[in-house]
């Protein structure tokens, strides 16, 4: 055990912190947005995580994979910005609320067809805002950074099988949103 | 693991890319993390990642954009590497005066002519920035001596570039870069001249900029805090070298500050809205002018101007950091 750790360190010497960042700064930045960090607090987000991860460098040592164990960092740092914000400027959160994706692709093309992938992204955003941070960190690990189910329960600490029902009622809701775009896109083509 | 049908995963796979960060969000960044974490962190090669960044991004707000990545490489054509740097200190100068957030917004600005490739254009001089080649550089070496900020403009290591942007693999959708959302313009080359014999990588020009006594661009001293000797000239104001002007002014304004000179970035701001009340940086000078008033622990003041910053500016990448920066600016941002 002790000679094969030593040679997976040999092999695979464990990242510096500049080389962890290096590596993982993208998801780090796009997942905070997508996980609902406010794009103004965004730089104060990514380095408070970075922060987090620095002090906590010896913890993943073992663990199954650094990005799992970071992602688990990033949403516990966004969650817990989330909640302060909350507490301080509810509007913010409650605007958020109200998002309704229709609003914004209503009387343009339709997202799948013709839209830019700017529009898309506004599209997914405005759905994300619409979702509690629950359901939304279930589909934001699962369907836009493609983590398994399991690694999603790692991530956020919870049982598999509360992950999977997340996860089904995000989808609900999102296909919900798409039909609902879609019949909307066909009375206007009539 | 997904069952989401055809036309949520076609939508999820178009908004990809789009939160990606720029290079000037990395760099920005790992620059306050190495501030935050000092040596311990190995970040130091931040600041020279810092200039990199800067220069690529400065190279995208010239409208020759460099797409992200590797390096850029600039090709002066019949006129020599002096002018390449000439050219570059100016961008870097604006740049860096205009704060890396301003490069990005700079390069979205991307309709209006790029006022210092126009006047480079004005000398009837060509400059091409080339876009790097699609293979991505080296991953970045990890560690590096560290630098103290006050150096952060006189190291002459190598830069490092900072790690490609797509680094990380992990997301479903195509990895292309999201429609000007966030990355400059793609790198056009018009010049005929295109096949330029003197390369020089962005780097090593950057490398030139601390000596800029050298380049015929600066002329300020680094710790000499002369308005006087900026815009004096009002034909010169009038004349394609107005923004090297400009930008000289409020970029060692910036230098000053961060220098722990937030007096003299002062004076240096002011006398650039003297002379340039409506210029081409008056929106990155009234930011650096906001930070350079709580540096000095003007507190009242600094919010003052930072709140007819905002009103000014709403959509301004540079409010983000005067939220941060300046204490009791209680101005939340709307939700998009």
């Amino acid at each position: 055990m002790s000679s094969g750790t030593a040679l997976a360190e040999r092999l695979y010497p464990r990242p510096t912190f500049a080389e962890l960042y290096d590596a993982h700064f993208t998801f780090v930045w796009r997942s905070a947005r997508r996980l609902g960090t406010p794009e103004s607090n965004l730089d104060d987000v990514v380095q408070e995580i970075f922060m987090v991860a620095f002090r906590r460098q010896d913890e993943f040592e073992g663990r199954s994979s650094v990005k799992t164990w970071l992602y688990g960092i990033v949403f516990n740092v966004v969650r817990a910005h989330r909640r302060e914000l909350a507490k301080k400027h509810p509007q913010v959160m409650d605007d958020e609320r109200r998002a309704d994706p229709e609003v914004l692709v209503d009387g343009t093309d339709g997202p799948q067809e013709q839209a830019s992938k700017r529009e898309a992204a506004q599209f997914i955003d405005r759905f994300l805002d619409s979702l509690d941070d629950d359901l939304r960190a279930a589909f934001v690990l699962a369907e836009l950074e493609q983590l398994t189910a399991p690694e999603i329960a790692a991530v956020v600490g919870l049982p598999l099988n509360t992950v999977y029902s997340r996860l089904r009622l995000a989808r609900i809701a999102f296909a919900k949103v798409i039909a609902r775009h879609q019949a909307g896109e066909a009375r206007r083509t009539r | 693991m997904s069952n989401l049908d055809e036309a949520g995963r076609a939508l999820l796979a178009l908004a990809g890319a789009a939160h990606d960060p720029t290079d000037a969000d990395r760099a920005r960044v790992r620059a306050a993390l190495a501030g935050r974490l000092g040596a311990a962190a190995g970040l130091g090669l931040g600041t020279v990642a810092v200039l990199g960044a800067t220069a690529k991004a400065a190279a995208g707000a010239s409208g020759v954009a460099s797409t992200g990545g590797a390096g850029a490489t600039v090709a002066a054509t019949g006129i020599g590497s002096t002018l390449a740097m000439k050219l570059v200190g100016v961008a870097v100068a604006i740049t860096t005066a205009a704060g890396v957030g301003a490069a990005v917004k700079l390069a979205r600005r991307s309709a209006q002519a790029p006022a210092a490739a126009k006047s480079a254009e004005m000398h009837g001089r060509r400059t091409v920035v080339a876009a790097a080649p699609p293979t991505l550089p080296a991953p970045a070496p990890a560690r590096e001596p560290e630098q103290s900020t006050s150096k952060e403009l006189s190291s002459a290591t190598p830069a490092s570039e900072p790690t490609p942007r797509h680094a990380a693999p992990s997301h479903a959708a195509p990895n292309h870069p999201a429609p000007s959302l966030t990355t400059p313009p793609v790198a056009q080359a018009p010049s005929p001249e295109a096949e330029a014999p003197a390369q020089i990588h962005t780097r090593d020009v950057t490398d030139t900029v601390p000596h800029r006594s050298a380049v015929t661009v600066a002329s300020a001293s680094d710790h000499a805090c002369p308005p006087a000797t900026y815009g004096a000239n009002p034909a010169a104001r009038r004349s394609e070298s107005a923004v090297a002007d400009e930008a000289r002014l409020v970029h060692d304004g910036v230098r000053a500050r961060r220098a722990g000179q937030p007096a003299c970035a002062l004076s240096l701001l002011d006398a650039h809205a003297r002379y340039y009340p409506e210029g081409v940086l008056a929106e990155e000078r009234e930011a650096e002018r906001a930070l350079a008033l709580a540096d000095l622990g003007r507190l009242p003041d600094a919010r003052l101007a930072a709140a007819a910053f905002l009103r000014k500016h709403p959509a301004s990448p540079l409010g983000v950091r005067l939220r941060h920066r300046i204490p009791g600016l209680q101005i939340v941002d709307e939700p998009r």
